[in-house]
């Protein structure tokens, strides 16, 4: 059970009278509308519905891991786009059949890829496979892809029209087959996506986002700063800015 | 026996609670009765005042202004409030704007959101027509949930909206009296699809989205929209049911193509209405991720995570009193006495969702659609984090 955090919430202290009205209004239509089966309890969850709010957060284990550790900047990363030093550092969490990360791999990463041509901005990808056994297998497909130089490719094309693969297509001979659309060497991907560096590496990735509280897919990183979800582009532009700056006013 | 509580109650017929004490044909001012556009948009909430999910800080938060719980299709939620002496329900899609709004006077009045025959999302919302002194009869009206546009109706039902669905009764003469017989309509056109009658007969469970659930002596059975055609049936005995123990639940839908029915005064059903086989008999509450399509049931033993093909992928104990508060993007968030947690659906593991340096109310989901928009209580209102970009569209065409 996670630690709790300790500090309790501030309770409204002002309730509306028509909130209190209804509250109350409902204590009437519980006992009303459940002939037979009312208890208290269940009355007291109807009016639970307008009033109540939680006081404190049972939270997990703080990570050991902070922020900064999430960066590697390690020239031969087959998953990271842009120079090892660009001035600012997006770490991405996704899983490849987290909806949400093919959305913003369609929609908002050709944005961020502007910034890594204009040599302001690295990207590195991690992969946390939170949805089980065909997410870690497409990680370890891109991985493959990326010991060839087709990351990103082979990245773009599982998540094609900003739309995630179905289970099924993430399936071995799938996958496979996408490498040989792509060009690449099918024979040493199949090889590369089952030896113990790659698995290691995909292993080594998923803990490094779990450690970081990346539960939820997409997360990112960006400046010291954690992004959650797939939010509008504007967003990730706006902290690549903020970012930017605090390097440049030597802030980080 | 442990008992644990139910919640997620639906809410939407609180409006109805009103008749309990305002009685049926009260005077009251004149609603607008037809959908319209509203020329004001909804208040944004400033986030710095909330401790949000992180999954929702960057969201735009705004302010409906409901006092009941809303309910939701097609990315449109609808809910209501009280305002000036009538009701206003409006229907709000997920960027925040609102589509339309249409006003019923406060007395005998409710709604519900079901789904037409041809898949299209329904708003379904009741009228009283009265005479200089006296109610002369309850009304249900559909409206297309996005535009707005009637659909079918008025037709006449025996009462206010009960649920769950398309399904009306008189309400009760007192606070501890029982409603009417239970009349359920067919969405798609608005007549009468199951009807029951004082005594014996088949009672009417609710109508959930197409699909008409009645128990009669021996079954819980299922019925096409039109209640014309037997779907399938689940045999009473087989579960030690009998016809008086099954009744509406009052959770908020688990989900598309499910449905919870109570079986007991602490126990419910979750049926999967297209297969007609009960997933399980001993739920007190269930839900779905959509993102992932993964099956939560909260039970008396705990909780217990399933997939697509209703494997299990995890099962936890957890205290008593612990309730579901909301499920999605792959986070599950709980009530556990005055805490909230937070586990990924997936995995059980319990998850960081908040920022442990937040401040301010803690907000927690109480629905989140599958596109990553949900309905949020901060304790003393229901707020809906928006996706996308503000709304700008000029919608004066209603």
């Amino acid at each position: 059970m996670g630690a709790h955090t300790g500090r309790a919430a501030t309770r409204p202290r002002t309730v509306t009278v028509v909130v209190l009205a209804v509250a109350a209004l409902l204590v009437v239509f519980a006992l009303a509308m459940d002939p037979g089966e009312v208890s208290g309890e269940r009355v007291a969850e109807r009016a639970a519905a307008v009033e109540d709010a939680p006081t404190g957060i049972e939270q997990p284990a703080q990570p050991e891991s902070d922020v900064g550790s999430a960066e590697r900047h390690d020239p031969d990363d087959p998953l990271a786009a842009g120079p090892v030093d660009a001035p600012v550092t997006l770490v991405v969490f996704s899983d490849y059949q987290c909806p949400f990360c093919a959305q913003w791999s369609h929609e908002t990463l050709p944005l961020m890829m502007d910034e890594v041509e204009a040599g302001s901005l690295r990207i590195e990808w991690r992969d946390v496979n939170v949805y089980g056994a065909a997410s870690e297998r497409a990680s370890r497909a891109a991985y493959a892809a990326g010991l060839q130089g087709a990351f990103w490719e082979y990245h773009d094309a599982l998540y094609e029209g900003g739309e995630k693969r179905s289970e099924a297509g993430l399936g071995q001979d799938a996958l496979i087959t996408l490498a040989a659309e792509l060009g690449l060497d099918t024979e040493r991907l199949a090889t590369d996506m089952e030896s113990k560096e790659t698995v290691a590496q995909i292993a080594e990735n998923q803990q490094l986002g779990l450690d970081l509280g990346a539960f939820s897919t997409p997360m990112f990183l960006m400046g010291g700063q954690t992004l959650v979800g797939a939010q509008p582009s504007q967003v990730f532009l706006d902290a690549f800015e903020r970012a930017l700056a605090s390097v440049e006013t030597g802030e980080r | 026996m442990r008992r644990r509580r139910t919640a997620r109650a639906g809410v939407a017929a609180v409006v109805v609670v009103v008749v309990a004490l305002a009685g049926c044909g009260a005077t009251e001012p004149e609603p607008v009765r037809q959908p319209r556009a509203l020329e004001e948009g909804l208040p944004e909430v400033d986030r710095s005042g909330l401790r949000l999910p992180s999954s929702f800080e960057e969201q735009r938060v705004v302010d409906p202004g409901w006092e009941t719980t809303s309910e939701y299709a097609d990315g449109v939620f609808l809910g209501a409030r009280e305002q000036n002496g009538v009701l206003e329900f409006t229907a709000v899609d997920v960027q925040g704007e609102v589509l339309w709004a249409a006003q019923r006077p406060v007395s005998c009045s409710g709604f519900t959101v079901t789904t037409g025959i041809d898949g299209r999302a329904l708003a379904i919302l009741t009228d009283t027509e009265t005479t200089s002194d006296a109610l002369a009869g309850v009304t249900a009206t559909a409206y297309d949930l996005t535009t707005g546009h009637q659909v079918w109706g008025p037709v006449h039902v025996p009462g206010p909206s009960q649920g769950p669905g398309a399904v009306f009764a008189a309400p009760p003469d007192g606070p501890m009296g029982d409603t009417g017989p239970r009349t359920a309509l067919d969405p798609a056109t608005g007549r009468i699809s199951g009807a029951e009658s004082d005594g014996a007969g088949e009672r009417i469970l609710g109508e959930y989205r197409g699909t008409l659930l009645v128990v009669d002596e021996d079954a819980l059975v299922a019925r096409d929209s039109a209640g014309e055609h037997d779907l399938w049936r689940i045999s009473l005995a087989e579960y030690g049911w009998t016809a008086a123990s099954l009744g509406p639940s009052s959770s908020l839908s688990p989900g598309d193509g499910l449905a919870l029915i109570k079986t007991s005064g602490s126990t419910q059903a979750l049926i999967d209405l297209d297969k007609g086989t009960v997933l399980s008999d001993t739920a007190l509450d269930a839900a779905v991720d959509v993102a992932s399509n993964t099956l939560v049931v909260l039970d008396d033993v705990g909780l217990h995570a399933y997939d697509a093909g209703h494997e299990r992928l995890w099962s936890s104990s957890v205290a008593p009193e612990t309730t579901i508060a909301a499920l999605g993007g792959v986070f599950l968030y709980l009530r556990e006495g005055g805490n909230v947690r937070v586990h990924n659906v997936l995995t059980g593991d319990v998850a960081q969702a908040y920022d442990p340096e937040g401040r301010g109310p803690i907000t927690v989901p109480t629905q989140i659609t599958s596109n990553g928009a949900a309905m949020l209580g901060d304790g003393r209102r229901h707020l809906l984090a928006t996706i996308g970009n503000a709304p700008t569209t000029d919608r004066s065409s209603l």
